[in-house]
């Protein structure tokens, strides 16, 4: 694929602008889908999910003590108004562990995200459009990288690298969390490459980046939203579980070190609750903003999903797909 | 029923009826003297809504209709018009936001009459009491039979699921009944055991007929059955609905937008339109022109096969919005009567003077052999196409040689051949038609013409140079001069990308050819070309706020942007609505002569070929098999292929048309071929 090769050989320069904004106008029509009419799912997941953003910014600042601070006592001290959320053992506050572990675990997340996406966006286009040896070789390739066990090759990989900031391990966890994004993006680009539109794209004489970029791609952006929304996902609960098992940067704090701390330091059995529940409901409730927006993507995308549900309901009763037809003879135009 | 006392058969009911019966002598004769007179299922008034958030769709309006036991009554009208909602609706199988607001359904079973003296209330049931009636009382055809069967398991499994549900009979009797109706719709019992895909189209609608007599029903709804088969397929699937319906005795409720079909099959012609009935008429007297002018618009709208080659009028104009209510005729702004008392009037059904008791219509100003008036006749001259100007050597833009194509082969299995050898001719200012079946390999041609395909063998000249389009350096030349305009028009356009966007890429890609900037203007003249104005709506309308000749109409525009010489167009009306097609050939017959395009028509109608094309090419399993000037072929078709085509088309004048001898052979033969093939 030549992207990026403009073709002024054929087009007056002073049209390829506004052909251009015209094109860029889809894109913004096929992300308008999300304005206004967002379901409601999506909309709870996203302010959820910026409040952890917001958090992942500012928490740093507004954490109320040292997470690294230690005290002389030995027992984690229970939630009270100088810890709202309690201490470890050794005296650390967890609030301030979770209020500056979230931008680490926010950042991995997004980067692993961003960089997964764009993989799986160039190799799942490149594979459908171009189809023949090629969609064989990046077919095999994904297909080799969705099988490989992932934690294990992780835990090897990680435990080797050096440990500064998240790039590395986001890196990582892209280049292991890429191929299932690129496999469904790849699927919906061969069903799109044979439709009509595509054919007439080509027979008006459009060359193919521009069709990937102005006509594949914009058909398709609920599902690449929902991929990275997905891999967002992933990213975050296999570092959470690779900091738990030890694998992680402990200059720095993330949700899975306060879990890993939590449990070398035997908070189950000192019966410390607090040193465990926190952060693990901050990780479940980051994960359910973003199966949220998920959800809410899906029924973006498939808009049977959305009027199926507001017309189920006819009168007071909810009417089942297998039910009869409704007779309702007092019928009037707006009663029910 | 009496399944209690006679489990083992109980399908023989209908055996014993046919023979208690004397067997009526022709088609078209009721048997409303072998029973109790009166309909199998009455419809009065009904009534019915599709609930919305932009105001209720009032999709059925009082509607009356009834089925009599071993009668087909037709119901015909263009999409959208109410015809599926009304069927589905008397059964009950529409979900909700569809509501049945008014009238009654009553059915009046043989089967029933002891529990249910006077007939059962198909809208005050519940759930167990539409199981107990559908299928079993009212069976359904569905329009796409790929759809309806289950791909995963055998077509005896199918048929066989569908008696036991219904029926207490042992798994040997369903099997065995099962052979029996497979035979019945002319298949062999060997292909029970074929999954759906193993089987042709045709072969698949059958056995969605096979299923659908399964257990004996006494009213039948076939929805579209024949939409999406070839001519010769349709006619074969009509003779067997035909002859089972004479044998079983089971009513028939045939819906199509075909009314040239009607006219073939059906007793009763049923036309609908915005939701309400315009006409209802015993079938010899729609043949002889109809009362409605909406029923005549309809009949205009088909090009003929015989007689002379006259300009049809179509049907201007789309239906009207069906939300809310109508004021007085609701086919009056697309009537060539039109007339101010027309909005007066409340559309009640009458007895049409001088003809006989059972043909109604809701038009009360125009007689049924009233000639058009002047004006709208002045139109039809100006919009007609001009009659083949015989064969006038013009000049030669594009010519295929020996073109052959070939699929599989290697790894992917068997070759197989598309297209096997064929030379074609397209002149300036010339539209050849090229008339086949689906699968013929005449779409094939198409792609390899527009170079979406490689060559297998032969060559293509363009202005006598061999260029080979389906190559990189040779693919924009080519398009500037070859252009396609695509069959689905709701495909065809990217729904994300405005009307000015499509045009304003294509005149772009072409302007260092054709000159022309992509300006707002040149866009502006491109769409007055294809008749879509005020420009200002259509300019930066996206492709789901257009209707289907809309969007034809842009793809049109899309291809001239390129001022090729050469047009490409690959069943270019079959997606769209009967009454509406001809607007689209006219338009494109004007464009031919208007810059002198040469157009490749391809379609499976030959009546339409015949209408808009100088010369005519047929085309069968790969090859040419006959091809002449556009008149002629169809007047004196010599091909075998050619003359069953021509006696399978569907054409309201002469209905029940006689295959010749030959071709019936050809066509069992074909059959045949279809079956080893799989």
């Amino acid at each position: 694929m030549t992207v990026g090769h403009l073709p002024t050989d054929t087009e007056a320069t002073s049209v390829a602008a506004p052909t251009v904004r015209l094109g860029v106008s889809a894109w913004m029509l096929s992300l308008g889908a999300f304005r206004g009419r967002l379901p409601l799912k999506a909309q709870v997941g996203l302010v959820i999910l910026a409040l952890y953003i917001l958090v992942a910014i500012i928490g740093p600042w507004v954490a109320p003590y040292d997470p690294n601070a230690t005290t002389t006592q030995a027992v984690p001290e229970a939630p009270n108004l100088h810890h709202l959320l309690g201490t470890s053992a050794t005296g650390g506050d967890v609030l301030s562990q979770i209020l500056i572990g979230t931008r680490a675990t926010v950042v991995l997340g997004l980067m692993t995200g961003v960089i997964a996406t764009i993989l799986s966006v160039l190799v799942g286009t490149a594979a459908g459009y171009l189809g023949g040896y090629a969609d064989e070789g990046l077919s095999l390739v994904s297909n080799v990288f969705l099988v490989m066990p992932a934690l294990p090759l992780l835990v090897v990989i990680l435990g080797y690298l050096p440990h500064t900031g998240e790039l590395p391990t986001a890196i990582v966890l892209s280049v292991l969390g890429w191929a299932w994004g690129a496999r469904v993006i790849r699927a919906q680009t061969l069903s799109l490459r044979n439709r009509d539109f595509v054919l007439a794209a080509r027979e008006v004489g459009e060359r193919p980046w521009r069709i990937i970029a102005f006509e594949l791609l914009p058909n398709q952006i609920g599902l690449i939203a929902a991929s990275f929304v997905g891999t967002v996902l992933y990213a975050i609960l296999t570092s959470v579980a690779l900091a738990f098992l030890g694998i992680t940067n402990f200059s720095d704090w993330n949700y899975g070190d306060i879990l890993y701390w939590a449990q070398s330091g035997s908070a189950v059995e000192l019966g410390a609750w607090w040193w465990y529940v926190f952060p693990g409901v901050a990780v479940a409730v980051l994960g359910m903003s973003l199966v949220l927006i998920n959800f809410g993507l899906d029924e973006l995308s498939n808009p049977r999903l959305r009027s199926s549900r507001s017309l189920r309901k006819l009168g007071r009763r909810n009417w089942r797909p297998a039910d009869p037809t409704p007779v309702i003879r007092d019928y009037a135009e707006g009663s029910l | 029923m009496s399944t209690a006392s006679e489990p083992g058969t109980p399908w023989t009911a209908s055996a014993d009826r046919g023979s208690a019966a004397p067997r009526p002598d022709g088609p078209g004769r009721d048997r409303e003297g072998t029973r109790s007179a009166g309909p199998v299922l009455d419809i009065q008034g009904l009534g019915i809504s599709y609930r919305s958030d932009l105001g209720d769709v009032r999709a059925v309006r009082n509607v009356d209709l009834a089925l009599h036991p071993g009668r087909i009554v037709g119901l015909a009208g263009e999409s959208g018009c109410g015809k599926s909602t009304l069927a589905y609706g008397a059964v009950r199988l529409l979900r909700p936001p569809a509501i049945i607001t008014a009238g009654s359904v009553t059915y009046h079973g043989r089967r029933l009459a002891d529990g249910h003296p006077n007939g059962f209330d198909v809208l005050a049931a519940d759930d167990e009491g539409l199981k107990a009636i559908r299928w079993r009382e009212i069976a359904i055809v569905f329009q796409s039979a790929m759809n309806a069967l289950n791909p995963v398991l055998r077509i005896e499994d199918q048929i066989i699921d569908g008696i036991r549900a219904h029926l207490p009979v042992s798994d040997e009797q369903a099997r065995a009944r099962a052979r029996e109706l497979i035979e019945m719709v002319g298949i062999t019992p060997d292909r029970l055991q074929a999954y759906p895909h193993e089987l042709s189209g045709g072969m698949r609608q059958r056995v969605m007929i096979a299923m659908a007599l399964s257990v004996d029903p006494e009213v039948v709804i076939m929805d579209e059955p024949t939409t999406g088969l070839d001519v010769i397929v349709q006619k074969e699937i009509l003779k067997e609905v035909l002859e089972l319906k004479e044998r079983l005795g089971f009513a028939v409720l045939f819906i199509t937008h075909d009314l040239s079909l009607l006219l073939e099959i059906a007793d009763q012609v049923v036309v609908m339109y915005a939701g309400q009935v315009v006409e209802t008429a015993p079938t010899a007297d729609v043949r002889i022109g109809g009362a409605h002018p909406y029923t005549r618009g309809l009949l205009g709208s088909f090009p003929r096969l015989r007689g002379p080659r006259v300009q049809l009028t179509g049907i201007p104009g789309s239906p009207p919005d069906l939300r809310g209510a109508l004021r007085g005729c609701p086919f009056h702004p697309r009537c060539a009567f039109a007339q101010d008392a027309c909005l007066q009037i409340d559309m009640s059904l009458s007895e049409v003077p001088g003809m006989g008791p059972g043909h109604l219509t809701a038009c009360p100003f125009v007689a049924p052999n009233e000639p058009l008036p002047e004006a709208a006749r002045a139109i039809d001259r100006a919009t007609g196409v001009p009659a083949a100007d015989g064969a006038d050597a013009t000049e030669l833009v594009l010519a295929g040689i020996d073109l052959r194509k070939d699929y599989g082969g290697g790894r992917r299995g068997a070759v197989v051949s598309a297209v096997k050898g064929v030379s074609l001719e397209l002149h300036r200012g010339r539209v050849v038609a090229l008339v086949g079946a689906s699968g013929s390999g005449k779409s094939t041609i198409a792609k390899l013409l527009s170079g979406q395909e490689k060559l297998t063998g032969g060559s293509i000249r363009l202005d006598g140079r061999e260029i080979d389009p389906s190559t990189r350096g040779a693919f924009r030349t080519y398009k500037s001069e070859v252009q396609m305009v695509f069959q689905d028009p709701f495909a065809s356009l990217n729904p994300l990308h405005t009307v000015r966007y499509h045009l304003q890429r294509a005149l772009a890609i072409h302007a260092s050819r054709t000159g022309r900037t992509p300006s707002a203007a040149e866009i502006d003249r491109l769409l007055g070309q294809v008749k879509l104005g005020p420009v200002e709506k259509f300019r930066d309308a996206y492709p789901h706020e257009l209707s289907g000749g809309q969007r034809q109409r842009v793809s049109i525009a899309r291809a001239l942007a390129a001022e090729p010489r050469v047009l490409l167009a690959d069943e270019p009306v079959s997606m769209l609505d009967v009454s509406i097609r001809l607007e689209i050939l006219d338009l494109i017959a004007e464009l031919r002569t208007k810059f002198q395009l040469a157009i490749l028509y391809i379609t499976h109608d030959i009546a339409s070929a015949r209408y808009f094309a100088d010369e005519i090419l047929v085309m069968h399993h790969g090859e040419i098999v006959e091809r002449g000037p556009a008149e002629q072929l169809v007047q004196h078709p010599t091909h075998p292929y050619t003359q069953l085509l021509i006696a399978s088309s569907p054409d309201p004048d002469t209905f029940a048309s006689e295959i010749p001898e030959q071709a019936a052979v050809l066509a069992r033969e074909g059959l045949e071929k279809e079956v080893a093939a799989d």
